[in-house]
């Protein structure tokens, strides 16, 4: 986790949730275990990466206070005369749009559940303290099974870790709390990728407008189903969603950074929580994508570093 | 070959139907692409996003791109590989940063005011300000039993959508407040309460779930609703409709299916006559909201 941002480590403890979820959801499918078991798990594992974190972070401290390893926060440069007027007016706008779509997940009964049943997973899982042992749907027995496709998903599993630990009904986690969780964790993908695409202290106003024109963009662009915005305002709470909005941003901001090791933990939150037995999902030709045009601009300049290349 | 060609177009058509935020986009590559030299990071992304428009909207490669997904999902779902939201915002972010006037007179200002405004007033005009989808899609009845045809006011359609779930919520306490605490309770009600009830208690079965209306949930399993459950529904939504008729006669024969399917409690409009029903002892009936609640009487035989 070295060199990364407040942002990136956000986010990973999200795939790394998600990772944990998935894994106790496996083992109740394939394992029989109760559910009970995938809490203590997740629980446990919450705790150790907790720990693991808080000793690197007192190691670090430590040796920043010993002179060891210090690193000197860069000044100002000359001029920099820190909030202009249109970095606080463009900031206003962003917070803004920001509380209203809160304000739109919050007040208003927008939850678009068409085709999906995760509310109701969440519940049964809660009740019956396992996953698939009935119909989401009707609460009775399987006679015919379910798609192995579906068995594996771990979403519905999360989801239910997370009433269990916070003691909030489904209803109220899926359709508020983590559509919220969602929308903080895209922008914070999408600030992530603003510093790539403008790295420069000087461009910080435009970074900022950046993120103000996303946010526009979720409250506009939300005219049809399958757009972002839609996603995030009505149904924040479904894979295709969490893909859409942090996992997709995400992804392209580390294949601009090189950092193409670390777009395999996007492929495999991806697996987790979206239909990727349908195809390989989204994310990954993404990665492809961004890597071919990096290999043709490589052939192109002859070179490994390019002329205007970024490490 | 060309119905799945037409199909991928048709896609297409549906997609930009009613904003066109890809038209938009397809509009700042132009310019990101014509305009000045982008390297590095920024080049990527530009040729990454216009690769993947044309990947799209060509209906050849989007027809391959379907078949990626091996043809299941629908044809808005290969959009996702197109980074839309973070190209728009920095094609958008370039056009304002390079066609800025530069100062801080009066003219300066004025003109890159006169310019904001006017990308302000392209990126609503491409879009639809939201509130068009969802209540299309719920007055539709996709996915959902709460809407009025009649009407697609976000605003009436989201208190509809309230005031049923807190009708549902109440339904639910005086069910399980008059129910015996040792039966499973196995519920049969209008779509428009079944629509909340395992979503706000999964202790409670249902004789049939959303997927009877919502078909997009069959999806998620194999199985079908025998005849007399669907025949069930259709009575139970003729019922609530105000369409059935002569369902004073029915009640009693329904009733007795829904009994013979596990069902133990029933859920119906309060203007249903059920005198007849709650002759023989074998229901107790209560009113809750603007429903009647019947609870099979404990060891009452069918």
């Amino acid at each position: 986790m070295k060199g990364l941002s407040l942002a990136d480590k956000c986010i990973i403890t999200w795939i790394f949730m998600i990772g944990l979820a998935e894994t106790g959801h496996l083992l109740m499918v394939f394992g029989n275990r109760p559910f009970s078991d995938a809490v203590v798990f997740f629980a446990a594992g919450i705790c150790i990466g907790g720990c693991a974190c808080g000793i690197r972070w007192w190691k670090k401290r430590r040796g920043r206070e010993t002179g060891k390893g210090a690193r000197r926060r860069a000044k100002p440069a000359k001029g920099d005369s820190g909030i202009t007027a249109v970095y606080a007016a463009v900031f206003l706008v962003f917070v803004l749009l920001f509380l209203f779509q809160i304000m739109t997940i919050w007040s208003q009964d927008h939850t678009d559940r068409g085709g999906d049943q995760t509310i109701e997973t969440v519940e049964s899982i809660l009740e019956t303290g396992s996953v698939y042992a009935v119909d989401p749907l009707t609460g009775s027995a399987y006679t015919e099974g379910l798609p192995l496709r579906i068995r594996i998903l771990g979403l519905p599993t999360l989801y239910a870790i997370l009433c269990r630990l916070l003691g909030i009904s489904a209803w109220k986690l899926l359709t508020k709390v983590v559509p919220t969780a969602v929308l903080l964790l895209g922008y914070m993908a999408y600030w992530i990728l603003a510093k790539q695409l403008f790295p420069n202290r000087q461009e910080r106003e435009w970074r900022l407008l950046f993120l103000a024109i996303v946010a526009a963009l979720i409250c506009c662009g939300s005219y049809a189903f399958g757009m972002d915005g839609y996603g995030i305002l009505y149904c924040g709470y479904r894979g295709t969603t969490i893909r859409s909005a942090i996992l997709l941003p995400y992804t392209l901001a580390l294949c601009l950074q090189h950092r193409w090791k670390q777009t395999l933990l996007c492929l495999l939150a991806e697996a987790c929580i979206v239909w990727t037995l349908y195809g390989l999902g989204a994310c990954l030709p993404v990665v492809c994508g961004m890597g071919a045009i990096r290999l043709w601009q490589i052939r192109r300049s002859g070179s490994l570093h390019t002329v205007g290349e970024e490490g | 070959m060309l119905d799945r060609l037409h199909l991928a177009w048709q896609g297409l058509a549906d997609w930009i139907d009613r904003g066109k935020l890809p038209a938009l986009l397809l509009a700042l590559l132009l310019y990101l692409v014509f305009g000045k030299k982008q390297r590095g990071p920024q080049g990527r992304l530009i040729w990454y996003g216009l690769v993947t428009v044309i990947l799209c909207i060509c209906p050849v490669t989007a027809l391959l791109l379907m078949q990626y997904q091996t043809g299941f999902y629908d044809y808005i779902w290969i959009w996702s590989i197109v980074p839309v939201t973070a190209l728009i915002a920095y094609g958008g972010v370039r056009f304002l940063a390079d066609e800025r006037k530069a100062g801080t007179g009066y003219p300066a200002l004025l003109r890159n005011g006169f310019m904001l405004l006017l990308a302000v007033a392209v990126l609503v005009l491409s879009s639809g300000l939201g509130a068009g989808a969802w209540t299309e899609r719920v007055s539709a009845g996709s996915g959902s039993a709460i809407g009025d045809v009649h009407t697609t006011d976000a605003t009436a359609l989201a208190l509809q959508e309230a005031l049923a779930r807190d009708r549902a919520q109440e339904v639910l306490a005086a069910v399980k407040a008059n129910a015996s605490t040792n039966d499973q309770i196995c519920l049969w009600a209008p779509a428009e309460i079944l629509e909340y009830v395992r979503a706000l208690d999964g202790s409670i079965t249902l004789l049939y779930g959303r997927n009877m209306w919502d078909i997009a949930l069959n999806a998620y399993r194999y199985e079908v609703y025998p005849a007399e459950t669907q025949q069930l529904y259709q009575w139970m939504e003729g019922l609530a409709d105000g369409t059935e008729q002569a369902v004073g006669e029915q009640l009693p024969e329904q009733l007795d299916a829904a009994s013979r399917l596990g069902v133990n409690c029933v859920i119906l409009p309060r203007e249903t006559d059920v005198q007849e029903v709650l002759a023989d002892g074998t229901w107790t009936a209560s009113e809750v909201s603007t429903y009647i609640v019947l609870i099979k009487m404990t060891g009452a035989s069918e």
